[in-house]
């Protein structure tokens, strides 16, 4: 069974990027009812033209509407499941029994579970399944397993987190951040408390050293555990993270699109390609999680430190004029002419070239892309297209 | 309104009843998190007998996620409780339902996750499944628990209104691996009461800590006490849990006391008000800042 390569986008582009590079599946927040309020979420509208965007690949859009619900924000929401009906996304991932319970008003809508459910039986999955819901996603604390043995227990769909941050706390039990920042986890305002800096004491007294006590996790990351997830018969494979660049989405959607096709094609290659693949845009420190075993120091984030953003990635193809060979290009980190830069495609390109005869928007020359977001053109004897990324060779 | 105590010996149960308890709440030795205490199949047997004798009841507390291989286990002890007069069973995790229903329990079990039950539909879906009842969840407001009250759908509600309530929980020994990290042999680490966490930005608020080998939960640094708050929730409320983790003793001899008799309150205030707050109950915190971003 192929599963599903499920990412995150945090807006259209990203969406769009996501597809591109090799996602079968994106999951988007709305403007409502939807954790990560800081992600830059869809409006209605970028919904609909996303799920056309979608479709018209054969994929799908699911759409979180996971907070925990009060009564408070009761009011819209049945309103707004309609509305997600109508533009046709393939699935609402909720917590919420009032959400789950839609379901009756909603027969075009699939239902999957958020892992704010922590479910982590097959008793528990069954439960869901009776309750309407189409797939559920595990909690990130179970082990392969674990996940193998709850597939034998049921048919419903298992969703399982491949890449990305990892929660602490059991998902959906955490009020750290409503304690010590006031804003509330469930609603999307975690503040991520457990990734602070903390003293430890016992019986009264100081035994931390300068507030190394970390309850922070390494990211997830199981490239070399992707044939044991399809064997297992797991129906999708999320990668966490709808905050995250658009670079970021690219290479690590298309590293795993690719782990997957050549488990699948029984063609893997050494897992340090894929690994190197997705390293050119992760610069957090990675572990297996709970898949393999309990977590135990070595997949505890120590001594952070401040990590330094990659800049490798300079810059996204807007536009491509073929007879004039001029490539029209989005800045994203500073790069000169005599730069070497990866030219890094949805169709697995990944061709070096030379920056030369660098212009601006109106065509005069300049030596120096050096303005966030600044859209210049150069020469480019390779054809490229949309959405294609130059990073910078190291 | 019925008072839920946790039982930590069998000797202490008449002196709970006279102070006010009508419920014990015992740990199990199986599936139980944060228990500085925990009875045997046949001392949980004892205490019902006993309790029932007193005319007072007995709830199982069930308070960890259930993974796969717990399920076993879990069917076991249900089996057990099956066999006994238990009078219900407060679980963290709704397999305990799914199990249940083999075992003809699920009409005994309260759902205490924690957080989830925030909104007037929650009582509503779980009265479907026909469990006893829930437990609000333990950082909404007054207002919100007034609110969900008032619009009671016929399953009993709770809360847990008393002591240190719990923050996080998480399935990593955060404890172990941090000393394992620093290289430091730590001894009997583990069921320790005595570990506080400080963030430097509050220096004055330490949070207690707990790893046991179900994972590593942390607590609000202050205690919550519903002295006031009860006076307005009590027509809404079954059960009014009285946590005990880190209390010592005399004062939660004390605080069961204070509930049952209102002239106590004063000097449970007096002597130990300090170390407590009103918790969540008018924290209107920013979960409506993400609203407003929105």
């Amino acid at each position: 069974m192929r599963p599903e390569l499920l990412a995150p986008a945090g807006d259209l582009e990203r969406l769009k990027v996501a597809l591109l590079y090799g996602a079968d599946a994106v999951y988007i927040g709305g403007t409502k009812f939807s954790l990560r309020y800081r992600a830059s979420n869809f409006t209605l509208q970028e919904i609909e033209a996303g799920v056309v965007f979608a479709h018209a690949l054969g994929k799908k859009v699911y759409v979180t509407v996971n907070i925990v619900v009060h009564n408070e924000d009761l009011c819209g929401l049945d309103e707004y499941l309609s509305d997600l009906e109508k533009i046709g996304v393939d699935a609402v991932i909720a917590s919420s029994p009032y959400v789950i319970d839609q379901a009756i008003n909603h027969p075009e809508l699939a239902f999957h579970l958020s892992t704010q459910q922590s479910v982590a039986s097959s008793a528990l999955v069954n439960f869901w399944g009776k309750k309407g819901v189409k797939r559920v996603v595990l909690a990130r604390e179970v082990t392969l397993d674990e996940i193998n043995a709850i597939k034998k227990a049921t048919k419903v769909e298992l969703e399982v987190f491949i890449h990305g941050g990892m929660c602490s706390s059991y998902s959906g039990r955490c009020t750290l951040s409503n304690d010590l920042a006031d804003r509330d986890a469930n609603r999307g305002g975690c503040a991520h408390s457990c990734r602070w800096n903390y003293d430890l004491f016992r019986n009264g007294e100081l035994i931390s050293n300068n507030a190394d006590f970390q309850m922070a996790s390494k990211d997830l990351q199981t490239v070399r555990i992707i044939p044991d997830l399809i064997a297992a018969r797991v129906s999708s494979l999320k990668i966490e993270g709808r905050m995250k660049s658009l670079h970021y989405i690219a290479t690590v959607v298309n590293a795993y699109r690719q782990v997957i096709d050549d488990t699948i094609s029984h063609h893997l290659r050494s897992w340090n390609e894929y690994e190197t693949a997705i390293a050119k845009a992760e610069n957090r420190k990675t572990s297996s999680g709970f898949l393999i075993d309990l977590p135990v120091s070595e997949q505890q984030l120590y001594q952070r430190g401040t990590v330094e953003p990659s800049q490798n990635f300079v810059g996204v193809i807007l536009e491509y004029d073929p007879k004039t060979e001029i490539a029209t290009i989005s800045q994203r980190n500073v790069f000169q002419n005599g730069d070497t830069v990866e030219l890094f495609t949805p169709d697995g390109r990944n061709e070096r070239l030379t920056i030369k005869d660098l212009q601006d928007i109106d065509g005069n020359p300049i030596i120096i892309a050096n303005h966030a977001m600044q859209i210049v053109k150069m020469r480019c004897h390779q054809p490229v297209k949309l959405y294609d990324i130059l990073r910078k060779v190291s | 309104m019925r008072i839920v105590v946790t039982l930590h010996s069998m000797e202490e149960m008449d002196k709970m009843s006279s102070l006010g308890a009508d419920v014990f709440l015992v740990n199990s030795d199986c599936l139980t998190a944060k228990a500085m205490k925990c009875f045997s199949d046949q001392e949980i047997v004892t205490i019902i007998g006993k309790a029932h004798q007193m005319g007072k009841l007995v709830y199982v507390n069930l308070n960890t996620i259930i993974h796969e291989p717990d399920l076993l286990v879990l069917d076991a002890f249900l089996s057990f409780l099956a066999s006994t007069d238990i009078d219900c069973i407060v679980c963290f995790d709704l397999s305990v339902v799914a199990l249940a229903d083999h075992h003809g329990l699920v009409s005994k079990i309260i759902y205490q996750p924690g957080t989830m039950n925030t909104n007037s539909y929650d009582p509503w879906f779980f009265r479907k499944l026909q469990i006893k009842g829930i437990t609000l969840s333990k950082d909404i407001t007054l207002s919100e628990q007034i609110a969900i009250g008032e619009n009671y759908q016929g399953i009993e509600i709770s809360i847990v209104g008393h002591g240190y309530t719990f923050l996080f929980y998480s399935k990593r020994p955060l404890l172990k691996s941090y000393f394992d990290y620093c290289g430091k042999k730590m001894l009997f680490f583990r069921s320790d009461d005595t570990f506080r966490l400080v963030e430097n930005k509050r220096p004055d608020a330490m949070y207690p800590i707990f790893e046991d080998r179900f994972g590593t939960h942390i607590f609000r640094s202050y205690k919550l006490q519903s002295f006031n708050e009860i006076k307005v929730l009590k027509p809404y409320l079954s059960d009014f849990f009285i946590e005990r983790i880190f209390i010592d003793d005399a004062e939660y001899y004390a605080s069961i006391e204070a509930y049952g008799d209102e002239t106590k309150i004063r000097a449970f205030i007096s002597r130990y008000g300090n170390s407590y707050d009103s918790g969540f109950y008018y924290h209107r915190d920013q979960k409506c800042e993400g609203r407003d971003h929105i």
